[in-house]
């Protein structure tokens, strides 16, 4: 594989990690360059500490390619069931970040568009029950392919989806995109937070929540912040 | 790594990660001739090895001292004498549980990494349980008992207005549960103020008593912390 990708790939977990998106726990991935069905993802490790050689190759069904006696991730069916059910997606983040965990469980109130950042979010991000099809006496952890594939259709083609008591899947084109959707999201919930407390909302309108025309194809901002992040977490040049 | 190396990690960890502040304490079951080991009275971020004394089952140094030692110590003494399945054992005073050991709204599992809690932690009052009593401290053996019984078979327990006590087969064990529950309290505040919420269902938490020794696993936690600790 490209070294190029791995070292991206490896950024992306270490970014994610000082960021506090990742902690101790949770996973990003990128379909692999070569062979579209299959994916990179590292072995059981804190992002923050992956190295390239952390790298590994799994195939759609998250079994892992290859010779390896690595630990990987449990919950890499979350990666699979996207992947397959999604030939936009390029790349993917399982996190458990604190600022959307309350929005999993709430029955009140769901994650949504607030800011320009979190637009994505739209009138609200789907929410997956592993109880809904897999019973109220589950660990909750996405163990395999069926479960992976339920997580793939509560997301449906969104870009955000939330796991209701866990965390949440992020997906996009690139791992530069996922990386920054990742600290959208962050920012969102903690903005859609602070607006509840300051009672009435200025909110978008739904022609403000389609998507965009009237930017210039190109006119990405993820590179600028991919520089910037990879200065903050001692990456940079 | 050995038990008195783990717990002195389990320490700065615990300090580190804003579990622990200048006060709470953080023990393991001795491997020798006394009961349980802990440090002297310091602040768990700045122990050392050297620190570490021996106790025996009724919480008293094994080896008479002259350095001060922690007040609440019969806490841990009270654990280990009354669960056989517990090799570790921490107090504090976690700012997040805090407003659930005096708010009638039970701390609950919520999310999956917090499953130990269960349906609800139960809260022990030091004043309901020694009528007439008042101590603002867990500073006798006969309160550490109270505390014990109350803590049942549970992964847990809040001492109301106080703080909390979180036990585990091992320091590590109670590292990552003293982190989990830290998250949960938060993300349950936050949700209770957004109206109505699923907490994690009862087969979803995991059975309280889990004897045995621990799950083989990736140990990717422990170096998490301890790199951030650094260790």
């Amino acid at each position: 594989m490209p070294v190029d990708v791995r070292q991206e790939l490896v950024a992306a977990n270490r970014i994610l990690g000082h960021e506090g998106i990742l902690d101790a726990y949770g996973h990003v991935s990128v379909r692999h360059p070569g062979n579209p069905r299959h994916f990179l993802l590292c072995r059981a490790r804190s992002p923050e500490n992956v190295e390239p050689a952390d790298v590994l190759e799994f195939d759609a069904e998250g079994g892992l390619v290859g010779d390896s006696d690595a630990i990987p991730y449990i919950e890499r069916f979350i990666h699979a069931g996207v992947y397959e059910a999604r030939p936009d997606v390029t790349a993917v983040c399982h996190n458990h970040a604190m600022s959307i965990l309350p929005f999993s469980i709430s029955r009140s109130v769901r994650l949504r568009a607030t800011i320009n950042a979190s637009r994505v979010f739209g009138d609200g991000v789907p929410v997956w029950d592993i109880a809904d099809e897999f019973g109220d006496s589950t660990d909750m952890l996405v163990r395999n392919m069926e479960q992976g594939r339920s997580l793939a259709r509560a997301l449906g083609p969104a870009p955000v989806g939330l796991m209701r008591g866990h965390g949440s899947v992020v997906a996009g084109n690139d791992l530069r995109q996922v990386v920054s959707r990742c600290l959208d999201m962050d920012r969102g919930a903690r903005a859609q937070l602070s607006v509840m407390t300051l009672g009435a909302t200025r909110s978008f309108t739904d022609a403000e929540l389609a998507p965009h025309a009237d930017l210039p194809a190109g006119a990405t901002t993820d590179d600028r912040a991919w520089e910037y992040l990879l200065h903050r977490a001692g990456l940079g040049e | 790594m050995t038990i008195t190396g783990d717990l002195v990690a389990a320490n700065r960890i615990l300090g580190h990660e804003g579990i622990l502040d200048a006060y709470g304490h953080v023990s393991a079951r001795s491997p020798g001739d006394g009961a349980f080991l802990l440090s002297r009275a310091r602040a768990p971020e700045l122990v050392e090895e050297a620190d570490l004394l021996e106790f025996a089952p009724d919480g008293e140094p094994l080896t008479p001292t002259t350095r001060p030692l922690y007040l609440e110590r019969y806490i841990h003494a009270a654990i280990y004498a009354a669960r056989p399945d517990v090799g570790a054992v921490c107090h504090a005073h976690t700012p997040s549980i805090l407003p659930f050991s005096v708010s009638m709204t039970p701390l609950r599992s919520v999310i999956h990494s917090a499953r130990f809690i269960g349906t609800g932690a139960g809260v022990w009052d030091l004043a309901r349980e020694f009528p007439g009593e008042w101590s603002p401290l867990v500073r006798t053996l006969a309160y550490g008992e109270s505390l014990a019984a109350a803590l049942g078979d549970g992964g847990m327990a809040l001492l109301r207005g106080h703080g909390c006590v979180v036990v585990g087969r091992n320091p590590q064990e109670v590292v990552f549960r003293c982190v989990a529950m830290d998250r949960n309290a938060r993300v349950q505040e936050v949700a209770h103020r957004l109206g109505e919420y699923t907490p994690l269902h009862e087969g979803e938490c995991e059975i309280p008593r889990n004897p045995g020794p621990p799950v083989a696993k990736d140990n990717r936690e422990w170096e998490y912390f301890l790199r951030r600790a650094g260790l």
